[in-house]
C-alpha cells in the first residue's frame, strides 16, 4: 500500500486485482443464487405490448419470441443451471477471454506505429 | 435485456452480425494504438498501459458476474446491470466494447443467455452503444464542469442511466422495426428500463467511487479526475 500524489492511500495492482476478482466470485458464485426469477425487462416489454390479453401469458410469450433461428443451443457452462458452478465458471472464462484478447491486441499484429493514423 | 435468438428477423440479424463484427475488428485496433501509447508515455496518459491489461479481464469479469444478479424491480419484473458505460467509462471506448463484446459471447455460448444469431443485436444495444456513447458523453458533460468528485461521480451516474435508457431503445428498433414485435413493444421497453436505468446508476456510481477511492490511476478520463492539493484534500479546479 502506497500514498498517491493525490494523499490517497492505494493498493498494489495484483492485490486490486485480486480483491476485485474475489469479489466477482463473490457475486457470481453466492449472490447469484438469490437472482429474482421474474420476467426481465425485455420479456415484461413482450408481455405488456403484445400477451397482455392472452389467455396463456407464457404460452405468448413464447409464441412471441418464435422458434430459435439456431435449433442447437449450445449452453455448455450449464445454463445457470447451477448458479454457483456457472458463476465460477463463468467470472473465470470471461476474465482470462477478456485479458487474453487485450493482452494479443498489444503484442501480435505488429506494431500499428507506422499506420497513417499514428503518422498524422 | 439479452435478445435471444427468433425475436429479429433474419435479414436484421445478419445486418447487426456485420455492423457488430466492423465495430469489434475497428475497436481490436484503436485498443492496440492506445496500449501502444500507453506503454510509450507512461502511467498518467488518457491510455491503459500495459500493466493495466489484467484490470480489462477483471471489469469482463465483474460485469458478467453482476448481470447474473437480477433483482426485483417494480411490476413484476427483474433488472441486472448492463455496464457498458462503466466500462466506456473506466477503460476507454473501444476497450470497454471488447469488454462487452467478450462477456455477451460468453453469455451466449456458454450460457443461452442472448441468441447467437441475435449476436450483433446485443453487441450493438448493449455493448457498442453503452460503451461508446457513454464515453463521449461522459467527456462532453464534464468538460464543462469543475473537476471535483461530485461532478465526476454524478456525470457517471447520469452517463449510465442514460445509456440503459437508450440501449433499450435501439434495442426496441432492432426487435419492432427488424423482428416481430408491435410498436407498442417500444413505449413500454423504455418505461420499464427507466427504473433499470436508476439501478444502472447506483451500481456504477458506486463502483467508480471504489475505483476513485483506490485506484484512480487505472481510469482513463485522467483529465477528467477530481483535482487534489499535496495534502489530499480536493481543489475546485
Amino acid at each position: 500500500m502506497s500514498n498517491s500524489p493525490g494523499g490517497n492511500r492505494r493498493i498494489g495492482l495484483g492485490p486490486f486485482v485480486l480483491a476485485g476478482l474475489a469479489i466477482a466470485l463473490v457475486i457470481g458464485m453466492v449472490h447469484s443464487n438469490f437472482a429474482a426469477s421474474t420476467p426481465d425487462a425485455l420479456q415484461r416489454a413482450i408481455i405488456d405490448s403484445a400477451c397482455e390479453d392472452a389467455p396463456d401469458r407464457e404460452a405468448c410469450l413464447v409464441e412471441q419470441e418464435g422458434e430459435p433461428v439456431l435449433q442447437f443451443q449450445p449452453g455448455f457452462l450449464f445454463d445457470y443451471g447451477v448458479p454457483w458452478a456457472s458463476g465460477l465458471v463463468g467470472v473465470i472464462v470471461v476474465f482470462a477471454l477478456a485479458t487474453g484478447t487485450i493482452f494479443l491486441t498489444r503484442h501480435l499484429g505488429g506494431s500499428s506505429a507506422d499506420t497513417s493514423d499514428r503518422v498524422r | 435485456m439479452h435478445v435471444p435468438d427468433g425475436l429479429v428477423y433474419a435479414s436484421t440479424a445478419l445486418g447487426t452480425w456485420v455492423l457488430g463484427g466492423g465495430v469489434i475488428a475497428y475497436s481490436l485496433r484503436k485498443s492496440r494504438e492506445d496500449l501502444e501509447k500507453g506503454s510509450s508515455e507512461g502511467a498518467g496518459e488518457d491510455v491503459l498501459a500495459d500493466r493495466r491489461i489484467p484490470v480489462v479481464g477483471l471489469t469482463a469479469a465483474f460485469i458478467f458476474a453482476a448481470q447474473m444478479v437480477t433483482v426485483p424491480i417494480a411490476g413484476g419484473t427483474s433488472a441486472h446491470l448492463l455496464g457498458g458505460a462503466m466500462a466506456g467509462i473506466m477503460l476507454g471506448p473501444w476497450i470497454g466494447t471488447l469488454v462487452m463484446a467478450v462477456v455477451y459471447l460468453v453469455q451466449a455460448i456458454g450460457f443461452a443467455d442472448g441468441g447467437i444469431i441475435a449476436y450483433g443485436v446485443n453487441v450493438l444495444g448493449m455493448g457498442v452503444l453503452p460503451a461508446i456513447g457513454g464515453y463521449y458523453f461522459f467527456r462532453a458533460v464534464t468538460v464543462l464542469l469543475p473537476r471535483s468528485r461530485v461532478v465526476y461521480l454524478g456525470t457517471v451516474a447520469l452517463t449510465s442511466f442514460l445509456s440503459v435508457v437508450l440501449a433499450s431503445a435501439l434495442t426496441s428498433c432492432f426487435i419492432v422495426f427488424g423482428g416481430p414485435l408491435p410498436l407498442a413493444t417500444f413505449p413500454i421497453m423504455i418505461g420499464v428500463h427507466v427504473l433499470v436505468g436508476i439501478l444502472e446508476a447506483v451500481i456504477c456510481t458506486a463502483v467508480l467511487a471504489a475505483v476513485l477511492n483506490t485506484r484512480p490511476d487505472l481510469l482513463v478520463n485522467q483529465d477528467r479526475l477530481p483535482v487534489k492539493n499535496s495534502g489530499g484534500e480536493e481543489v475546485t479546479a
